[in-house]
């Protein structure tokens, strides 16, 4: 009886009084958008980042990497 | 009498401290794991409590829950554009190059809350209206928004030169300016579709507790977000500047 009720709520918060596509739909867009541009931004600073440190190594004086 | 300034009394201001680019990307490296985790929290409340814990609308039913990701978006989306411009007047008056960078970093996360809130809104305009799309003033003026995005995008790296891009860039940044209170205030100048501000409004929000702070901790949740990703896309273009005057350099001794 309660995994019956269990599958009946996740049933229901997935169909959302049969709105499930427009309310899951908003939410994946935000979701993919939102993630996606922090994930690119992340790795695209981590490659420039990792381009100075080296370019920091081979050299060491140069005023631009301080 | 002599005209020496005593430096010893002489204290730098707090502003400008902070404003010093060496010392803002110390504090903000130290704040970034922080912020990080605040965002995590508040979108894992604000998530239970949008789609879980809130209830349906006695007229939208269900579909109420999209509010929970489009208004934010929409505000942020109107926030960053005002935050940029507030850069682009510091960078292009004072000609500070941290203000410009900001600015800068903010365009990209501005366009994309820009585009979330027009699919969220499109989405939610199907069921309720019958249309995906129309052109009612709310609408139209927020699809400008997102042009004004895309032209500063576009502007800041067209040029040679990237103080001319910049400054170019935010001139057209500063003309958008205007599109803000007509996004704003078009539902309450014009005969939309779109509903009335039912949360910023002079008599107060009009919606009830139980959706309002749902919506207040996503509206959180999105800005600590938005610090965030601006932080590592300051830092990201902190390092692609590097990258450029070092290899300027070389070209110049070469």
């Amino acid at each position: 009886m309660q995994a019956d009720d269990a599958t009946a709520t996740a049933y229901e918060i997935l169909a959302q009084g049969d709105y499930g596509p427009y309310i899951w739909g908003s939410y994946g867009i935000a979701a993919v958008a939102l993630c996606g541009l922090l994930i690119w931004s992340i790795l695209r600073t981590r490659a420039l980042e990792r381009r100075v440190s080296e370019q920091r190594r081979t050299i060491p004086a140069d005023e631009d990497f301080r | 009498m002599t005209s020496e300034v005593d430096t010893h009394r002489v204290r730098p201001r707090r502003a400008v401290s902070v404003a010093n680019p060496a010392r803002f990307f110390r504090i903000a490296n130290r704040l970034l794991p922080w912020l990080s985790a605040t965002a995590a929290v508040l979108f894992a409340v604000g998530l239970y409590l949008a789609l879980v814990e809130s209830p349906p609308d006695r007229q939208q039913g269900e579909t109420v829950r999209i509010m929970y990701v489009h208004v934010p978006a929409a505000w942020m989306a109107l926030f960053v554009y005002v935050s940029m411009a507030i850069a682009c007047f510091v960078g292009l008056v004072w000609r500070h190059g941290l203000a410009m960078m900001a600015a800068r970093a903010a365009a990209p996360i501005g366009l994309v809350f820009t585009i979330v809130c027009l699919a969220t809104g499109s989405l939610w305009g199907k069921p309720m209206w019958g249309a995906w799309w129309a052109w009612d003033a709310r609408m139209t003026s927020v699809l400008v928004l997102a042009f004004f995005y895309l032209g500063y995008i576009a502007l800041v790296d067209a040029f040679d030169d990237p103080a001319r891009g910049q400054q170019s860039a935010a001139i057209l940044c500063l003309v958008g300016v205007i599109n803000v209170p007509i996004v704003k205030f078009s539902v309450d100048w014009f005969n939309t579709l779109h509903q009335p501000a039912s949360v910023a409004r002079l008599d107060g929000p009009t919606i009830h507790s139980s959706m309002l702070v749902p919506l207040l901790v996503m509206i959180a949740a999105f800005t600590v977000l938005f610090l965030v990703a601006l932080v590592w896309r300051m830092r990201g273009l902190r390092a692609g500047a590097k990258l450029a005057a070092a290899t300027a350099n070389a070209a110049r001794e070469a």
